[in-house]
């Protein structure tokens, strides 16, 4: 507890809809020097990419506190009403000039989203009025830390409070060791706009009992309680043997918000015997496998396809709109397509609904190849289905085409006709039986396009494709295809 | 019957104006004869047909000075007496056959000026081959049906065959090298007892990605940064909402022997739809269909599936790539039985020399990073991520507490682009793909000699 008064931060209501959580601590007579002073700083920008989630969970700011008289406010305002000097800034600015000027910033302009179309920013005050910061964003001057800065006011704002209450303990914790008072921190009083007040830094030390055969047993070795309770130690994690002598007590220091189940603890004492020390066994466990029967069927096809003499290609499930929809005349809302939100290139625009342009675009890359050019690929489209728990589903498709002086259509129908063949499927409408009939589609040359029907349903459509689509794929030959889905041969 | 070889000659010749000036001289010389001991005026000499080209250059040579403050407009002096025209010297002995006897140098400041050409000739030496002759006999080059039935093949000369030349690759398909090492680790799990897993749903919950795992809504990997959230459809139908209520107490308040993250966890978030950022979404709605069944039955899962990061891209990432995950689900597995899997699943691929390292992942805990030594690059390379997953993902699911879920994964195509020497991604993976590389790539061995398993049984 401090000599004097204790610092008071006191949260307004305003924070609650933007930044509703403060914490605070002191850390008096400390002293720095220029690697500790760096330390210091090293150690608030790692906490800040990491637990405070690139300071939209937790900011945490840190001021000379000579520099200030408490009792400290933290609010928000609007943006035109708050005007300070900030950090290493020679005049004052407010809070829209500052957001404009940090847009060019490298190291700031990452954190300005966080508050930026806020219709108020936090921002917090000493008694006299002194802004010590606008959190995420930055400090003020005033309050700045310097190497010779005995006493040092920290405040941690931020969305969640554990996580604010386990940064302040991390830096408390790290730097409490140079305070002339070794590992003492000052505590600072935190008081809510509903009134209650908490003390902080809570420190919070748990303790947490573990049988030593359990660790034993998770980790596959045969250590003593006692040695346990020393590889532990050895990992900063405190132990003792209690009790009838199996069971192990450990002291979660506040500085191990990561330790928060058994597990994290059988893991400390694994790393600290040695994971290459541990004896490798092979488990008991006797089962059958099974192949999923997709992915079985899949693998017959390919091979087979392959003595068909056709090559297997392997593109990409995302692509663009235009390669789903115009490039194949049709309109993108027909297609059943699932979207991708903020797609940074055309390229991650929609998830494909068809084999079909990825096998284009292949022949399009590899235009210098000898012809023709008989590719395939057995893979999965993605639709929209509502009544998938997601609501959209994979189907597993097969795509062959065929691209020479001549579009081969008799050939694409005759692959048609082997796959049928291989799948054990006879020609023929009876029932079982498969059968092509005349039709038409934007992607196809009118009067070069058939349906498959087999077991009773539509199953794709083959064709020479038409013109349109062989320019917009940036090709010039020829080129006949086969889409079907193969799920209903399962 | 003959052979021909190619020759070709490179000689300096000059240009026509280079033969201009090898028989007038430089232009700049004759500015400077042009130019009589009283001066000239500027305006005259720009007349003169050398006047512009040559002023400039005899002025860089400081052969003549210009007086700009003549009375009657500037006049050009000659400031030495006399002038060696080097460039004219220069001209003629490329003429006279000697163009080697000028340096590098001088021959490009040439060539720059448009003077010198330098003449390519080829030529083609003809001479007898090994087989020339001066009549024509035409040569059986096959054995013909008709020669067999009638016995002619006896008489004729055959041709010798040329055994260097390459034969006719015959005409069949080929299949993709990525998807041939794909067969490679299926046959492997399913000669270990391994079960494949369904993975036929690139449209995953977050639900499923991420909370079921463990993994907390605020963790960086959630971001849209990292992860390809959908626009339509935004947000999962269905979920089973028993199960979800168990997810959310044990993220935000802790349970099954856990202190819990402590946040606030939302339904919403859990509803976000995405693109799966690997198959362990699989392994989950695996793990709680198991767990539904009772009484518990160990089990071993594998899958091998497309999973989308939004990551930046380079030589060697791409939004799109397959993820290799293997399963065991038993009571009492310890980090030993995991090490152990390793070392049977990696000895298949070849791999003998393995090390674990401590590792972080969200969801499992101990975790290993397993590294072997690779011959080539003389050092250790990361082979695989694994480890134990976290109470707090199987219990909600109604594991029982005494099972343990050993886990590890590893990428397809990183091994395969060391299997088949390859650098970049794009070649490999996509509709830029090397299409003759297709077509050349062997067959895809990855182990060495096979033999009995080196763990002992437990």
């Amino acid at each position: 507890m401090p000599n004097g008064e204790i610092q008071k931060l006191i949260i307004t209501e305003e924070t609650a809809k933007i930044r509703p959580y403060a914490v605070a601590a002191v850390l008096r007579n400390i002293k720095f020097t220029k690697d500790r002073y760096d330390s210091f700083i090293e150690l608030q920008e790692k906490l800040h990419q990491n637990i405070c989630r690139k300071r939209a969970l937790v900011a945490i700011g840190t001021h000379d506190l000579d520099t200030l008289s408490g009792p400290f406010t933290y609010t928000a305002k609007r943006p035109s009403d708050i005007k300070f000097k900030p950090l290493n800034k020679t005049k004052e600015y407010t809070a829209c000039e500052l957001m404009n000027i940090y847009k060019t910033d490298n190291h700031l302009k990452h954190y300005l989203h966080i508050i930026e179309n806020k219709p108020l920013y936090p921002v917090i005050y000493d008694s006299n009025g002194v802004i010590l910061s606008m959190p995420p964003i930055i400090n003020g001057n005033h309050s700045k830390i310097t190497v010779n800065t005995k006493n040092v006011f920290i405040e941690c704002t931020g969305t969640d409070f554990t996580k604010a209450k386990i940064v302040l303990d991390v830096i408390v914790t790290m730097f409490s060791e140079y305070c002339e008072n070794q590992f003492t921190v000052e505590a600072a009083e935190v008081i809510f706009p509903n009134g209650k007040s908490y003390t902080f830094p809570e420190l919070a030390y748990r303790k947490e009992i573990v049988r030593a055969d359990l660790i034993n047993k998770k980790v596959g070795i045969r250590e003593t309680p006692e040695n346990i309770a020393k590889l532990l130690t050895r990992m900063y994690l405190k132990s003792e043997v209690i009790g009838d002598g199996n069971q192990i007590e450990i002291e979660i220091p506040p500085t191990r918000a990561d330790v928060i189940h058994a597990c994290d603890i059988v893991e400390d004492a694994a790393i600290a015997y040695g994971y290459n020390n541990i004896q490798m066994m092979l488990p008991k466990t006797y089962t059958i496998a099974n192949q999923f029967p997709l992915n079985k069927l899949t693998e017959l096809l390919r091979h087979d396809m392959a003595a068909a003499g056709f090559t297997e290609a392997l593109t990409f499930a995302l692509c663009s709109q235009e390669d789903i929809a115009d490039k194949l005349g049709l309109d993108i809302s027909a297609t059943k397509a699932v979207h991708i939100s903020n797609p940074k290139t055309a390229e991650f625009q929609v998830a494909r609904t068809t084999l079909l342009p990825g096998l284009l675009k292949t022949v399009a890359a590899n235009r210098k190849m000898p012809l023709p050019l008989k590719l395939f690929e057995i893979s999965d489209i993605v639709v929209k289905d509502s009544s998938r728990d997601v609501g959209a589903r994979n189907y597993r498709h097969l795509c062959a085409l065929y691209y020479n002086k001549n579009p081969g259509f008799e050939i694409i129908h005759g692959l048609l006709d082997r796959i049928m063949q291989l799948l054990n499927v006879p020609p023929g409408e009876k029932k079982g039986g498969y059968v092509i009939k005349a039709s038409e589609g934007p992607a196809f040359f009118p009067g070069r396009c058939a349906e498959i029907f087999a077991r009773g349903q539509s199953i794709g459509k083959l064709g020479v494709l038409h013109p349109d689509v062989i320019t917009k794929f940036e090709l010039t030959m020829p080129c006949s295809s086969l889409e079907i889905n193969i799920e209903p041969f399962l | 019957v003959i052979e021909a070889e190619l020759r070709s000659t490179k000689r300096w010749e000059l240009t026509a104006e280079g033969e201009e000036i090898a028989r007038e001289g430089s232009h700049e010389a004759r500015v400077f004869h042009s130019i009589p001991q009283e001066g000239l005026a500027q305006s005259e000499l720009m007349r003169l047909p050398s006047g512009k080209v040559g002023f400039s250059k005899a002025m860089s040579n400081k052969w003549i000075r210009v007086d700009k403050s003549a009375a009657d407009g500037p006049r050009v002096f000659r400031v030495v007496d006399s002038v060696d025209d080097e460039v004219q010297r220069r001209l003629q002995l490329v003429q006279g056959g000697q163009a080697e006897k000028l340096g590098e140098k001088e021959r490009s400041e040439l060539k720059k000026r448009k003077l010198l050409t330098e003449v390519t000739l080829k030529t083609y030496w003809v001479s007898k081959g090994n087989a020339f002759s001066t009549s024509i006999s035409k040569q059986e080059t096959e054995l013909s049906p008709e020669m067999i039935s009638s016995g002619s093949w006896r008489d004729r000369p055959f041709k010798p065959y040329n055994f260097l030349a390459h034969g006719v690759l015959p005409d069949g398909g080929h299949l993709h090298p990525l998807l041939k090492v794909r067969t490679q680790f299926r046959q492997i799990f399913l000669e270990m007892g391994f079960t494949e897993m369904p993975t036929d749903n690139f449209i995953e919950s977050s639900f499923w990605n991420f909370d079921a795992l463990f993994q907390p809504q605020q963790h960086p990997a959630r971001d849209q940064h990292d992860t390809f959230f959908l626009r339509d459809p935004a947000e999962a139908l269905q979920l089973p909402m028993d199960y979800v209520h168990r997810v959310k107490r044990t993220h935000s308040q802790g349970g099954y022997g856990s202190q819990g993250y402590k946040y606030t966890w939302k339904l919403e978030e859990a509803r976000k739809n995405l693109l799966r950022t690997h198959t362990t979404s699989a392994s989950a709605r695996a793990l709680y269909r198991l767990a539904q069944k009772k009484p518990f039955a160990p089990a071993k899962y594998f899958s091998i599936d497309r999973v989308f990061r939004n990551e930046t891209l380079d030589a060697t990432h791409l939004a799109e790539f397959h993820q290799i995950e293997g399963v065991v689900a038993d009571h009492g597995l310890t980090l030993g039985h995991l090490m152990g899997v390793l070392r049977e699943f990696f000895t298949k691929l070849g791999i003998t020399q393995l090390r674990f390292k401590p590792a972080y992942n969200p969801y499992t805990e101990p975790s290993m990073e397993v590294f072997s030594y690779h011959q080539g690059l003389k050092k250790w390379v990361e082979v695989g991520n694994s480890g134990l997953f976290r109470p707090e993902m199987l219990l909600p699911m109604g594991l029982p507490e005494n099972v343990s879920v050993i886990a590890w994964g590893l990428s397809l195509e990183r091994p395969t682009m060391i299997k088949y020497s390859i650098n970049n991604i794009r070649e490999l993976v996509g509709h830029k793909v090397n299409l003759q590389m297709v077509y050349d790539s062997p067959l895809c061995r990855l182990d060495a000699e096979p033999g009995p398993p080196r763990t002992q049984g437990a």
